[in-house]
């Protein structure tokens, strides 16, 4: 097994809100300096930089993972990740049909810029990405289930654009993976600031099992996990009203529009660095498991 | 005022007719469920554009009279068919949102006192 540190959610200059910086060698070398061991990158609606990244990683060892982040028409924000590139640009063909051909207004929303594997130019992206497709929730999670992909409602602890705040509650038999919170979920003043402390050498799994975000096992090892449990509190008041009955893992991703957010606050014991295993990680089978790093601030 | 008087007047289709009879306690408006369930009350109209079948779940959870879907939205099948089995007043109309109220506050539905 491999105890891998990830981070799922990561803009590049597509994204008309991400900053001129996000470009590939520098994602890709901020990404090693934090400890990742596999990064998604997950812009607006479209995968346009992703092979460029791919390649920009190409003999560090850093795994990159082709997605993006797909507006449903509730402007619930679904992150979308694969293993090929081949599966996100089949996916991609589902997306361009079901966006509305809107220009972007560089002037308003920023620029997308579409770039090699150094950074540099290719073009730039004139539709506007940042907008609603005419997809579904259930449309989106089951249209990346089919194609062997891995789908995780975004960021559901934000106000807006998330499956939580948009739809109530995460609507029953959505065929999702696990959910994704934001590092700024966290409710710090509830933990001792010791129990936080992210291991300084980053061998792991050194981790305390109070933190383990295993959501999907039985009702009782969820009861029983008193720490986690406020964390989730925390996270959404009533995030177990609105999970209902299911457990979803949970991850958490930096969702970086500039270097500086990029961070390192999930780890999981995988086989391989796929989505197969991503998805057994979150749900806390065979073996895999899911870990969540608090910020060490 | 009962749902049938606001049907009336403001020439709402009904796209499912659990019980036009039932009394209208006052509006809420917004397409971000959460807000709805945390600031909607029971027998409220509630107006919006997201048709969503969770649209029906928190409409039934708080006994709500009826749901207005505006600008056309078509509500899924699902969506339907939850609201037939949950007895939820669906409706809908061709307005935005900001109309139907406003012809909702001309007809004396009021939105609830914060607190």
């Amino acid at each position: 097994m491999l105890s891998l540190l990830i981070d799922l959610h990561l803009h590049t200059v597509l994204s008309a809100c991400a900053e001129v910086e996000m470009i590939p060698p520098l994602i890709v070398e901020r990404a090693l300096a934090l400890g990742l061991g596999l990064i998604g990158i997950a812009d607006h609606n479209c995968a346009a930089n992703v092979g460029a990244v791919i390649e920009a990683a190409r003999g560090t060892g850093l795994t990159v993972l082709p997605g993006m982040e797909v507006q449903s028409r509730e402007e619930v924000h679904m992150l979308c990740v694969f293993d090929t590139l081949a599966q996100v640009e089949a996916w991609q063909r589902t997306v361009d049909d079901a966006l509305p051909e809107l220009p972007n207004r560089e002037d308003y929303f920023g620029a997308q810029y579409v770039v090699d594997a150094a950074g540099a130019h290719r073009y730039t992206e004139e539709r506007l990405l940042a907008t609603s497709t005419s997809l579904s929730v259930e449309q989106v999670a089951v249209g990346v289930d089919t194609l062997g992909g891995l789908c995780i409602p975004a960021h559901i602890d934000r106000p807006s654009f998330s499956i939580l705040s948009n739809l109530g509650f995460i609507p029953q038999g959505l065929p999702i993976s696990g959910v994704e919170i934001t590092p700024r979920a966290i409710d710090l003043t509830k933990f001792g600031s010791g129990e936080l402390a992210i291991a300084e050498n980053r061998t792991f799994p050194r981790h305390d099992e109070r933190f383990s975000s295993v959501f999907k096992g039985s009702d009782r090892a969820f009861e029983q996990d008193r720490t986690t449990e406020m964390y989730l509190t925390s996270v959404w008041k009533s995030v177990k009203y609105n999970t209902g009955t299911a457990r979803y893992g949970v991850l958490v991703d930096s969702d970086a529009h500039r270097l500086a957010d990029m961070g390192a606050h999930t780890c999981v014991r995988v086989a391989a660095p796929t989505v197969a295993e991503l998805g057994l990680a979150l749900s806390g089978e065979k073996g895999r498991r899911t870990f969540l790093y608090l910020p060490a601030e | 005022m009962h749902v049938a008087h606001i049907v009336e007047q403001l020439s709402l289709s009904v796209i499912e007719d659990a019980d036009l009879a039932r009394e209208v306690s006052g509006g809420y408006a917004s397409d971000l469920l959460s807000c709805v369930m945390a600031g909607a009350a029971a027998g409220n109209v509630w107006v919006t554009l997201q048709c969503h079948p969770n649209v029906v779940a928190v409409a039934s959870l708080l006994e709500l009279s009826a749901v207005i879907i505006t600008e056309d939205m078509v509500p899924d099948e699902e969506t339907m068919h939850k609201a037939h089995e949950a007895r939820v007043n669906l409706l809908g109309t061709a307005e935005d949102t900001f109309t139907v109220v406003g012809r909702l506050t001309g007809l004396g539905v009021e939105g609830n006192r914060p607190g």
